[in-house]
């Protein structure tokens, strides 16, 4: 009977699988926070050429999540990957405030394709262990997300290293997909 | 000893700009060697290479750098701005205007002009990558030998396993050195406070970022700046290094410009003022001047400057031990060995023999090294050579003789051409009288290691000093005690004692405060020009070290 019931429970609750689609300029921690998730443990990376896909299993649900190298001149092949996107994460780098600018730009080019238009959106405010690093709140507003009524969004900071708020962005994912 | 050589065909003079008047201020090298190329000041820190690694040949003398090295001086490469009609070229013998013409239409082929002026630029700045094998040592370190798809990803990101023939294509625009994709993944997790990483081909160039990679970058000149104070092995680093050895490597190059010395000042510099970080443009390279700088700074016929650097390095080596060769490297440095002791690595009779050398030369230093006092204790260095495997014993940590407390030290470098100064470094040559030309001063060096009382007595000293009215602000006004007070007010203060927290003088974020502080009150005076580098309580901290 329990056995019965747990595993009716799994099958309404456990076979969740979400596609998550993370982008952000280069050097942002992508790639970092990825393997953070998949492994807890951080890695060395080298910089993302083409992309890196893991399957992270987190509360019984399963985010496929790819990672996408951040270069200007790759940033172009991203909109191959927008087809079936629940859930954009979008990377910054805290401590890098000359490139807010550019991660906004970015940002909004992704949001205004139609393909990602049913997406949530959660931000790594990344690196805050960096003296300096721009709070969360400060990213929200140089990111221009309060102009963004139609869609969920999110800034939760995080330090891939130490894999400080990587947990709790992947819970915010969980509890805001559309299904 | 074949390291010895694949330094000197990397280190062929030729490439390297001779500092004019540079002195060999400190004790005269320990044993008969190849001549050294001529940024190698300091002969004291440069221990013969301690890389025991066997070099193989064909690397060498199929590498574009030997070939280099038998070409004629590369002038382009060390030299910006030779002018042979009015119009200044840069390095890449391309005016400015041809330049940006090229980068305009293709910038590309912009790029790649302006790195084909050094021939260094096919190689990594950092781990010299490029030509010839290069073993990724870090799938052994790191991963397991399975292979699952994420295993295989993680691989991957390991970077390429063989770089044979693959020239670097990321640029750290910060310093303006072109590194491989491993150096290049190094330097992202730097930070980009203090290197900003792009790619050649990834990332897109507009005209500036060309220009000022012509301007300044290019991995000869970059590294012969950054590189001044660096034994001789750094050219040629070992070619399995691992990550963690060649992460900390890049930490001390780049982060704590451990290595970095002015070279050859022009006569219209004063005072550089303390290393300020900026990530738009080339670091080392960046000239600030002292508005507000007193005419002392300035008196005389030539400029002085004096420059000034503080490092710890205990901070970067209390972890873990590096790599045995990157170690011996730091230890060779003057970087001291305050976690890691000599011993660790000496498994044979030619290690420890190395080792031994080391301590010899710090002590040679007179330096309060505190290596140096342990062996005094212990019965002769051997005794530490015969038990290689011990592990980390108290003699590993810096122990004051007196009260048997652990303590760091800092390692000051002090380079001027400030005659008040440099007679302080003991030389000959300049206590012997201004005999030198006094339109272009000797440069010395003066490298010491101080702890965190030294500093505290030191700026005591100072204070009661300058209250006494030792430090003339001019001579026709008069000084009043207010007058003294604003001055006594704007010297750099220092961080507390640690007294109900003893422990806290070993974290990281103490050491690296304490540090700063230091560095400001010896910048402060520094801008203070020679009036302050004539006080007592000045020459007494320096006379000492």
């Amino acid at each position: 009977m329990g056995s019965g019931m747990s595993r009716a429970l799994a099958k309404m609750f456990g076979n969740k699988e979400l596609r998550i689609l993370m982008l952000g300029l280069d050097a942002a921690g992508k790639t970092s926070i990825l393997y953070k998730l998949k492994l807890g443990e951080s890695v060395q990376t080298i910089p993302t050429v083409g992309f890196n896909v893991e399957t992270v299993t987190f509360k019984n649900v399963r985010f496929n999540v790819w990672d996408v190298g951040g270069q200007d001149k790759i940033r172009p092949l991203w909109r191959h990957y927008y087809a079936g996107t629940q859930g954009l994460v979008f990377v910054i780098d805290s401590a890098d405030s000359e490139r807010l600018e550019e991660a906004r730009t970015e940002l909004h080019r992704i949001l205004g394709d139609k393909e990602m238009r049913d997406a949530v959106l959660l931000v790594f405010a990344n690196k805050q262990d960096i003296e300096g690093a721009a709070t969360p709140a400060m990213i929200t507003e140089r990111l221009g997300l309060q102009k963004l009524t139609d869609r969920q969004w999110y800034v939760q900071p995080s330090c891939a290293i130490q894999g400080t708020g990587l947990a709790e962005g992947l819970t915010w994912l969980n509890q805001n997909v559309k299904q | 000893m074949p390291a010895r050589v694949a330094a000197g065909v990397k280190m062929s003079p030729h490439r390297v700009r001779a500092p004019p008047g540079r002195l060999q201020s400190l004790a005269a090298a320990p044993s008969p060697r190849p001549p050294l190329p001529s940024y190698h000041l300091l002969p004291l820190l440069a221990p013969p290479p301690p890389f025991s690694l066997p070099v193989p040949g064909p690397r060498h003398t199929s590498c574009p750098m030997s070939a280099a090295a038998a070409a004629p001086p590369i002038a382009s490469a060390a030299s910006p701005g030779a002018a042979p009609d009015g119009t200044p070229l840069l390095p890449c013998g391309l005016s400015e205007q041809q330049l940006t013409r090229l980068a305009e239409a293709d910038a590309r082929e912009a790029l790649n002009t302006v790195l084909a002026a050094d021939p260094f630029n096919t190689r990594c700045a950092d781990c010299h990558a490029g030509v010839g094998p290069f073993p990724s040592a870090r799938s052994r370190h790191f991963y397991p030998a399975t292979i699952s798809p994420t295993e295989a990803a993680l691989r991957r990101l390991a970077g390429p396993d063989d770089h044979r023939g693959a020239p670097p294509r990321w640029v750290s625009v910060t310093f303006g050195t072109v590194l491989c994709t491993r150096c290049a993944g190094i330097h992202r997790s730097i930070g980009v406070d203090v290197t900003r990483v792009r790619g050649l081909d990834l990332d897109t160039w507009d005209q500036a970022s060309i220009t000022q990679l012509a301007r300044h970058g290019g991995n000869t000149r970059v590294n012969t700046r950054l590189l001044a104070l660096a034994p001789s092995g750094a050219w040629s680093l070992p070619e399995n290094v691992s990550y963690h050895a060649m992460h900390k490597w890049t930490l001390l190059k780049y982060k704590h410009l451990a290595f970095s010395a002015r070279i050859a000042p022009e006569p219209s510099r004063k005072v550089p003022p303390p290393r300020s970080r900026s990530t738009s443009s080339f670091d080392s390279e960046r000239e600030l001047e002292y508005e507000d700088l007193p005419p002392a700074a300035c008196e005389g016929t030539s400029s002085y400057f004096v420059e000034i650097a503080v490092s710890d390095p205990r901070t970067l080596m209390a972890n873990e031990a590096l790599e045995e060769d990157l170690h011996t490297v730091v230890v060779a440095t003057g970087g001291g060995s305050s976690a890691i002791g000599p011993s660790r690595s000496a498994s044979t009779a030619s290690e420890a023999s190395v080792c031994s050398d080391i301590s010899a030369v710090t002590e040679g230093a007179s330096s309060p090294e505190g290596g140096a006092e342990d062996r005094r204790d212990t019965p002769g260095g051997a005794s530490s050579a015969a038990s290689p495997d011990s592990p980390p014993t108290p003699s590993k940590r810096r122990l004051n003789p007196v009260s048997s407390e652990n303590f760091t030290t800092y390692l000051i470098s002090i380079t001027t051409n400030m005659p008040a100064v440099a007679s302080l470094s003991g030389d000959r040559e300049l206590e012997a009288g201004p005999s030198f030309d006094v339109h272009s001063p000797p440069v010395v060096t003066m490298l010491f290691r101080k702890r965190y009382s030294d500093f505290r007595a030191f700026r005591r000293a100072l204070v009661e000093e300058i209250a006494s009215g030792a430090l003339k602000i001019s001579d026709e006004t008069t000084t009043t005690r207010a007058d003294l007070d604003k001055l006594i007010d704007r010297i750099p203060t220092l961080p507390g004692r640690t007294i109900f927290a003893p422990s806290e003088r070993f974290n990281e974020t103490v050491i690296e405060k304490r540090r700063k502080a230091f560095s400001s009150l010896l910048n402060h005076i520094a801008a203070g020009g020679v009036a302050w580098w004539c006080l007592a309580s000045v020459r007494d901290f320096l006379a000492h070290a």
